[in-house]
């Protein structure tokens, strides 16, 4: 169900949100029915009782919480981003579908800030396979607070995502200007596909007189490495 | 004859083009304007003459829905795409949620429509339950109308209360006396579209007085500025309530500028287009100004490694004096 062991994830974030919270909001929180009853409306209500700060990342459960799960960039989540994902955790898994369909209603109604986090939070979902149209929609999005959810120090996409989507999601990248370096997975699912597809996408920058990101070569090079040498030198003459 | 309007029809001496020196160092705050239906032209001018943030009053889209999916859509466009669109800009967005009047007609969708609104209220920058209040002056607007004010009460938000372009002055006093006899503090309730013919009512039992300027339908600001004369600054606030019709997104910086040439005080000014309104819908805990008082930074929470010189995402300009298009 879950990939990961939600037994120690649970405390973990419950540990690092006792230190950072109020024992008003902590309180509230750890009150809440388990499962919750009434999921969109307490995601939404966290936001007026847990701050958009980061956690001190210097504090033991805050440690701790860093080093059981690596793959999660920590530091870049609020005390907010941490609440919002205790709530979802909370949810009862038992039930595919109906777990589901609890998160996608969730996602369906969020806000900027909860979007965010519904992404961030997807290598925490029961049902990994369940959420690739979900995580391939974000993809899509036009976000860029959204994108870069999906795309940095996030481990979904890498482990989940079918080819197309995620060759969709490293364009995509590229043609937003984000920063490959933080994607997760890049060497491991590199395919010839999606190097042909940067070479296209080379050519056009060269024939509209733009520059291209040079993390684009060692993606191309492995499949096509005459034809990426060409193309390198050309850029290079451009400037 | 009267009124004394006929000395502000003479336009001959006053300024035709916005001075962007005279704007220069002054913040203003639109707490009403219909981006989803503005132009990022408009963003671009709105962000250079000033505006640093605004609110979005959930309303009425010029044709009447028919399904509440179409609701929930449009609060949820509110709260992301919208929100992140005027991020972009350097303009810090807010809302309000709610069944605009007009729709609060077809009953089966306005029950479908009120089952939604918990579900939006408690989301971040949501600053009040708005623009609600009477259009016709149904008995089913009425029914909505206090629905949505008990609901403000229980969420402890801000209400917009948005008054009728027929019928004004009644319209105006009824949606006052239902606002009290539902046990609303005066204090959390604007009282939006306002004309000389309303404010003193407004101001006297203690609500806030919003004034639209919008040219033609609403308030001209040559109007306004007799307004603030005579009233002064306590409880008023400016906004452009621009959107789809002909509408002015510019309404607050230049009725500041316009109220500045015409001797009205710094002081007076701020209040009435930046600070009174951050006071009235401060009141949902939802307004940070150190989130904009300083000059707008994108995508503040998605911060790496606490880096706080990240001000990316910022949409680049383009040349407009140029034909020629990179």
């Amino acid at each position: 169900m879950f990939a990961y062991t939600i037994e120690i994830l649970r405390p973990a974030i419950a540990a690092v949100l006792k230190e950072e919270s109020s024992s008003e909001s902590f309180t509230w929180l750890v009150a809440l029915p388990v499962p919750p009853q009434n999921i969109t409306r307490d995601f939404s209500f966290a936001s007026r009782k847990f701050s958009k700060q980061r956690p001190a990342s210097s504090s033991a459960p805050h440690i701790y919480l860093a080093e059981k799960f690596q793959r999660t960039h920590w530091h870049s989540w609020t005390i907010l981003d941490l609440a919002r994902l205790y709530l979802l955790l909370q949810l009862n898994a038992a039930n595919e579908q109906e777990y589901t369909t609890t998160i996608e209603s969730v996602f369906n109604q969020a806000d900027l800030g909860e979007l965010t986090i519904l992404y961030k939070a997807l290598p925490y979902f029961a049902y990994g396979k369940a959420w690739e149209s979900r995580c391939a929609e974000g993809i899509r999005s036009n976000m860029g607070t959204v994108l870069e959810a999906i795309m940095y120090e996030n481990s979904y996409p890498s482990v989940h995502l079918p080819e197309a989507a995620w060759n969709q999601l490293i364009l995509k990248a590229i043609f937003t200007g984000k920063d490959l370096g933080r994607i997760y997975g890049l060497e491991e699912r590199n395919n010839a596909a999606l190097a042909a597809s940067l070479l296209d996408y080379a050519e056009e920058r060269l024939a509209a007189g733009r520059n291209i990101d040079a993390a684009v070569w060692p993606l191309t090079k492995v499949f096509y490495p005459e034809k990426t040498g060409v193309l390198q030198q050309r850029f290079l003459q451009e400037k | 004859m009267c009124c004394g309007s006929k000395a502000i029809e003479n336009r001959g001496a006053l300024p035709e083009t916005i001075d962007n020196e005279l704007l220069k160092g002054m913040l203003f705050f639109d707490p009403h304007v219909h981006m989803t239906s503005r132009t990022t032209d408009d963003y671009q001018a709105m962000a250079d003459a000033g505006i640093v943030a605004l609110i979005e009053p959930s309303f009425w889209l010029g044709q009447p829905r028919t399904n509440a999916g179409t609701f929930k859509d449009y609060y949820s466009s509110l709260l992301g795409w919208e929100r992140f669109r005027s991020g972009q800009f350097g303009i810090k967005h807010y809302c309000t949620i709610g069944l605009n009047s007009r729709e609060a007609n077809n009953e089966a969708l306005a029950e479908e429509v009120m089952a939604l609104l918990p579900k939006f209220i408690y989301k971040e920058g949501v600053v009040g339950i708005g623009e609600i209040g009477f259009d016709d002056q149904t008995t089913l607007e009425e029914k909505y109308y206090r629905l949505q004010l008990e609901l403000a009460k229980e969420a402890a938000l801000p209400v917009q209360v948005h008054t009728p372009h027929r019928d004004k002055k009644k319209g105006t006093q009824r949606s006052m006396d239902i606002a009290v006899e539902q046990g609303l503090d005066p204090s959390m309730v604007i009282i939006d579209h306002n004309n000389e013919e309303t404010v003193e009512e407004v101001l006297n039992r203690g609500f806030w007085a919003a004034f639209t300027i919008y040219p033609f339908t609403k308030m001209g600001n040559e109007r306004m500025v007799e307004i603030v004369k005579k009233y002064g600054a306590e409880r008023i606030m400016v906004n452009s309530a621009a959107d789809w019709g002909i509408s002015d997104p510019l309404a607050v910086p230049k009725t500041a500028l316009l109220m500045k040439q015409k001797g009205i005080s710094d002081a007076v000014v701020k209040a009435v287009t930046y600070s009174n309104a951050i006071t009235a819908f401060g009141q949902s805990g939802q307004i940070d100004t150190a989130d904009f008082e300083n000059g707008f930074m994108i995508n503040q929470s998605e911060k790496f490694e606490n880096n706080s010189v990240l001000r990316g995402g910022q949409q680049p300009r383009i040349d407009k004096s140029s034909i020629i298009i990179k």
